[in-house]
C-alpha cells in the first residue's frame, strides 16, 4: 500500500507542554500546504495524565492513527510511548525523552516502571532514538522547553515535509515574545541531538 | 488543498464557535465541561471585537434560558454544554421546542462516548425528537453546518441541536474559513405574537406541539437534499454502510484498511432528525446487508429499521439491537475493524509474533492514574478528611463501615482512587449533598460527609444544602472552594470576581451558607493542615448540617499570578529523611503522595523535583521526620 499520508503521534504527560506541540507540528504543516486532521485525546485530568495527540498530514479519513500505523512517534517518555506499542509501525522512526516521569502508583511502590523499557521499545520498531531532552531544555534556559527541544529532534528525522524554519516561525507565533530566543535555542538543541544521533536499533 | 480561501488549524469546538462567528451571533452562553468547553471559551476570546455577548453561566439550565430569551428577542444566540449539562437545562429544551425562536439559535452539545471525562455515556440526539439536529463528522463540517444551521433556525423559527463528540470536538483540521456576517440586529421582544411565549395551558400548548410537528415536516424536505447527507454508491455494492459524526470517518479509514472500499456503499447522515428517509431507501433497496454505525445509541439504526419495513426489498439491518456493535465505548478504527471486517467475511487475522510481543508487554503497564497537581489545595483539604476519618472510626479502608464519603463533579473527585481511596460515590453535579442528606435519613449509622467544589456548589448544590437544612439531615459538607471552575480549564465562577467578559462581584459559598440556615459554618486555609482537621472533626460532631469551606485559590491560577513575585520550594533534608522507616514505609508518598515528591530507589529517601514543587509546604506538615523544608527561592 502506497502511504501518502505521514502519521505523527505525540506521547507524553500532561503538562510537559505536549499538546502545544502538537499544534506546533500540525500549524507547520498546515503552512507548508498540506491537509491535516488529527485528535487530542486526554481525560479529565489537566496533569499528570497519558496524554496523546494524533496528527496526519495529507489525505485521510479518521482523525486517529489506526493501528500499526503511527510511523513517526514522538515520546516524552518511554512509558508513554509503550502504552500506545498497539498504534506503532514496525519500520516506525521514534525518538523518545529518556528522563521519566513517574506514576503514582510507582511512586508508592504498588506498581513497577517497566525495567528496561527502551529495550522493549526497541524490539517493537525500527529506529529508535533515545535522548534526554529534558536536560537540553535546562541547557536552552528552561526546562518547560522540552516540548520544543522535541518538536526540533523530530524537525531533524527528514521524515517529514515541513522545513526547520516553517517550524521556527510556527514556534514563534505561539510562544511568548519574551521566551521566543529561549525557544528557538531549544529547537535547535533538540534539532542537532537527533542529526548527530545513531538510531539505537540500526545495527540489527 | 485550495489555496484561494485561507485555511486554518481549528479543533472541532473552535470551528463550531468561527462557525457562530461567520453566521454573526450576537449571544453565547454556556456552562464548561470537558468535551464542551473550546466552543464558549473561543468565542470569548473575540466577543468584544465582534460586538458579542458571552457569558459564562452558573449552570446549563440557566445558560440554556438566556440565549433562548436573546432568539426570542430576534437574536441569533448560541448555548454549549456538555451532554449531561444538556438534561440540566432539559426542563427548559423540552418546552421552549413548543414555541420555538425568532433568531437563529444552536444548541451546540458535546457527547463524550466512551467517557473519558464524564460520568456517562449518554447520547444528547435523544432529545431531538422535536427539533432538528444537525451531527458533524469533522471541524470542517462543524463550521460549516453552524453557518447554515443558524439560517434554518431563523427560516423555521425553531431552535436546533448540533450534537458533537469528543472525536469531532478534540479533532482538529486546516478548516476552509468563510466569510464574517456582522449582524446588527436591535433586540425586540414579540409583544404581538401574545401567547406564543406564555404556555400557561393546553390551549396555547396543544397547537404549539402541533407547530413544531409541522416544522421538521417542513424541515424534511431541505435535509432530503442537504449536502451534510451524502449517498456514496456505484451500485454493484453488496454491503452498505449508514453512519454519521466520528464514526463515519473511523469507518471510511476501517473499510480502507481492509481493501474494501469499493465493496460498500455509504450513506453519510448529517442531519440525523429528520433522517433523510429517500436516500435510506435508495440504499436498502441496493444492497443485501446494511450497517448501521453511529455513537452512543441507535438513534438513526431505529429510523433505519422502520423504514426497512417499509420497502419491497428484503434488506438485512445490523447494528446495536443484532449484536454487530458494540453498546457501549466510542466507535474507533480499532472497534470498528471487527465490526466491519465481520460484515465483508474478512475475519480476524492470526497476531504476527511482534503483535503477540505488543500485547503481552501492554498487559503489565503501570497507568498514569489522575493526580492532584503540586500545590492543589484540595490535596490538603482531602487529606484532612481522609485524616479525621480514619482517627474517628478508626477504619483504615473503604470496604470497612464507619463512614460514607460522597464526592462530586470536579478535580476534588479525585478523593476516590488511591491513595486518598475513601470516597465512594460521585454522580451528578450537587448531588453529594443531597445523596449525603439520604444516606443520613436512610440512617446507615455511619458519618456522612460530602465533598462539593465551588462551581459545582454554585451550579446545583445550593438546592441540596437547602433541602438538607429544610429536612434537618446530620451531615458534614465540605466546599472545596478554589475560586474557579478548574478541571475544565480555570473558567471562572460566581466567586472568582470575574466574567467572561471582564471584571465582576464575589459570591461567597459562606455568605450563601450562612444565609441558608447552616449554624456550624467554618472558612479555612487547606493549606493549614492542623485547622482544617479540627474544623472538620468539629463539623461531624456538630448535631445537624454542617460546611467547611475549604477555601483558596486553584495553585494553577496561583501559580500563574504570582509568577512574577518570589516563588518558594521545598526540600527535602537527606539527612533527617528515615526513608521507609518512617512508621508508614515513606509516608510523603505512599499516603500523602504530592506529584512532585519522587523516591529515590537508589538512596532509599524522598526527594522533591523542583521544576514541579510549588512550595505549599503540604508535606513539611505531613513528614513524621519533620525532614521536609520549605525555602524561598531567590530567581
Amino acid at each position: 500500500m502506497k502511504e501518502s499520508t505521514v502519521n505523527i503521534l505525540v506521547a507524553g504527560v500532561g503538562g510537559q507542554g505536549n499538546i502545544l506541540a502538537s499544534r506546533v507540528i500540525a500549524t507547520a504543516a498546515v503552512k507548508s500546504g498540506y491537509h491535516i486532521r488529527g485528535c487530542d485525546t486526554l481525560g479529565a485530568s489537566q496533569r499528570g495524565g497519558h496524554v496523546t495527540s494524533h496528527i496526519r498530514i495529507g489525505e485521510s479519513y479518521s482523525p486517529f492513527i489506526p493501528n500499526n500505523m503511527a510511523q513517526i512517534v514522538v515520546g516524552f517518555d518511554p512509558l508513554d510511548v509503550l502504552m500506545e506499542a498497539n498504534l506503532i509501525s514496525a519500520s516506525a522512526i521514534v525518538i523518545v525523552n529518556t528522563e521519566k516521569v513517574l506514576p503514582a502508583g510507582v511512586k508508592s511502590g504498588q506498581e513497577e516502571y517497566p525495567e528496561d523499557i527502551l529495550e522493549t521499545i526497541r524490539e517493537i520498531v525500527q529506529d529508535l532514538r533515545a535522548l534526554d531532552a529534558v536536560d537540553l531544555a535546562r541547557k536552552a534556559g528552561d526546562a518547560r522547553t522540552l516540548n520544543v527541544v522535541l518538536v526540533g529532534s523530530l524537525a531533524a528525522t527528514g521524515k517529514i515535509p515541513i522545513t526547520p524554519e516553517v517550524f521556527k516561525d510556527t514556534i514563534s507565533e505561539v510562544v511568548p515574545k519574551t521566551t521566543l530566543s529561549l525557544n528557538l535555542k531549544a529547537f535547535d538543541l533538540g534539532y542537532q541531538a537527533i542529526s548527530q544521533s545513531k538510531s539505537l536499533t540500526g545495527e540489527r | 488543498m485550495s489555496k484561494d480561501s485561507p485555511h486554518r488549524l481549528l479543533l472541532g469546538n473552535e470551528a463550531v464557535a468561527r462557525g457562530a462567528i461567520e453566521a454573526g451571533v450576537q449571544f453565547v452562553s454556556g456552562y464548561p465541561g470537558t468535551p464542551s468547553s473550546e466552543i464558549v471559551e473561543s468565542l470569548i476570546d473575540v466577543a468584544k471585537d465582534n460586538g458579542i455577548y458571552a457569558e459564562w453561566s452558573a449552570n446549563e439550565k440557566v445558560a440554556f434560558e438566556g440565549a433562548y430569551a436573546a432568539a426570542i428577542a430576534g437574536l441569533r444566540s448560541l448555548v454549549a454544554m456538555k451532554h449531561v449539562g444538556l438534561n440540566v437545562a432539559a426542563d427548559a429544551l423540552m418546552v421552549a421546542w413548543e414555541s420555538g425562536v425568532k433568531g437563529g439559535m444552536i444548541v451546540a452539545v458535546a457527547d463524550d462516548p466512551g467517557a473519558p471525562a464524564s460520568q456517562n455515556e449518554q447520547d444528547s440526539r435523544l432529545y431531538a425528537l422535536h427539533i432538528p439536529c444537525f451531527e458533524p463528522s469533522s471541524p470542517q463540517e462543524a463550521k460549516d453546518m453552524v453557518v447554515r444551521a443558524f439560517e434554518i433556525s431563523e427560516e423555521l423559527e425553531q431552535l436546533i441541536l448540533v450534537r458533537l463528540t469528543g472525536g469531532v470536538s478534540h479533532a482538529f483540521e486546516d478548516v476552509e474559513l468563510g466569510k464574517i456576517t456582522k449582524r446588527i440586529w436591535k433586540a425586540k421582544f414579540p409583544h404581538e405574537e401574545w401567547p406564543r411565549f406564555y404556555l400557561d395551558a393546553g390551549w396555547v400548548i396543544c397547537p404549539l406541539h402541533k407547530r413544531a410537528h409541522e416544522v421538521l415536516t417542513r424541515f424534511r424536505v431541505e435535509a432530503e437534499r442537504s449536502p451534510f447527507n451524502r449517498l456514496e454508491i456505484k451500485g454493484h455494492e453488496r454491503f452498505g454502510i449508514i453512519a454519521s459524526g466520528a464514526a463515519y470517518n473511523n469507518a471510511k479509514e476501517v473499510s480502507k484498511i481492509l481493501g474494501v472500499e469499493n465493496e460498500i456503499a455509504f450513506l453519510k447522515i448529517g442531519i440525523s432528525n429528520p433522517i433523510p428517509t429517500k436516500l435510506v431507501e435508495h440504499l436498502l433497496s441496493a444492497v443485501d446487508t446494511v450497517l448501521v454505525i453511529e455513537e452512543t445509541e441507535p438513534f438513526i439504526e431505529e429510523q433505519v429499521r422502520s423504514i426497512a419495513l417499509d420497502i419491497e426489498h428484503r434488506v438485512k439491518v445490523i447494528g446495536r439491537r443484532t449484536g454487530h456493535v458494540p453498546v457501549s465505548d466510542c466507535l474507533s478504527t480499532q472497534h470498528l475493524t471487527n465490526v466491519v471486517g465481520v460484515m465483508v467475511g474478512k475475519a480476524q487475522r492470526v497476531l504476527s509474533k511482534r503483535e503477540k510481543l505488543v500485547e503481552r508487554v501492554l498487559k503489565d503497564m503501570p497507568s498514569r492514574g489522575l493526580s492532584l497537581c503540586p500545590g492543589c489545595p484540595h490535596m490538603g483539604s482531602l487529606f484532612a478528611i481522609r485524616q479525621v476519618l480514619r482517627k474517628m472510626t478508626g477504619k483504615r479502608r473503604l470496604d470497612q463501615q464507619g463512614f460514607i464519603a460522597l464526592a462530586d463533579i470536579g478535580c476534588y473527585g479525585i478523593g476516590g482512587y488511591p491513595p486518598h481511596g475513601f470516597q465512594e460515590t460521585e454522580f451528578s453535579m450537587g448531588g453529594s449533598i443531597s445523596a449525603a442528606a439520604g444516606f443520613a435519613h436512610a440512617n446507615t449509622g455511619e458519618i456522612v460527609v460530602a465533598s462539593i467544589g465551588d462551581s459545582t456548589f454554585f451550579h446545583a448544590g445550593i438546592p441540596a444544602l437547602i433541602n438538607a437544612v429544610w429536612n434537618q439531615a446530620k451531615i458534614t459538607v465540605i466546599v472545596h472552594d478554589n475560586a474557579v471552575t478548574a478541571m475544565t480549564g480555570e473558567q471562572p465562577a460566581p466567586n472568582s470576581g470575574r466574567t467572561a467578559m471582564g471584571a465582576g462581584p464575589v459570591i461567597n459559598v459562606e455568605d450563601i451558607v450562612k444565609a441558608i440556615g447552616v449554624k456550624y459554618v467554618r472558612v479555612v486555609d487547606p493549606y493549614d493542615l492542623k485547622a482544617t482537621m479540627e474544623a472538620i472533626e468539629d463539623a461531624i460532631n456538630y448535631d445537624g448540617v454542617s460546611v467547611v469551606v475549604c477555601k483558596r485559590k486553584c495553585a494553577l491560577v496561583a501559580r500563574r499570578e504570582s509568577a512574577a513575585k518570589g516563588a518558594k520550594r521545598a526540600r527535602v533534608n537527606q539527612e533527617r529523611c528515615i526513608g521507609e522507616d518512617c512508621g508508614c514505609g515513606a509516608f510523603c508518598i505512599r499516603i500523602f503522595s504530592c506529584a512532585a515528591i519522587v523516591w529515590d530507589s537508589g538512596l532509599k529517601k524522598a526527594k522533591i523535583d523542583d521544576t514541579l514543587c510549588n512550595g505549599c509546604g503540604l508535606c513539611a506538615q505531613v513528614c513524621p521526620a519533620g525532614a521536609i523544608v520549605v525555602e524561598e527561592v531567590t530567581a
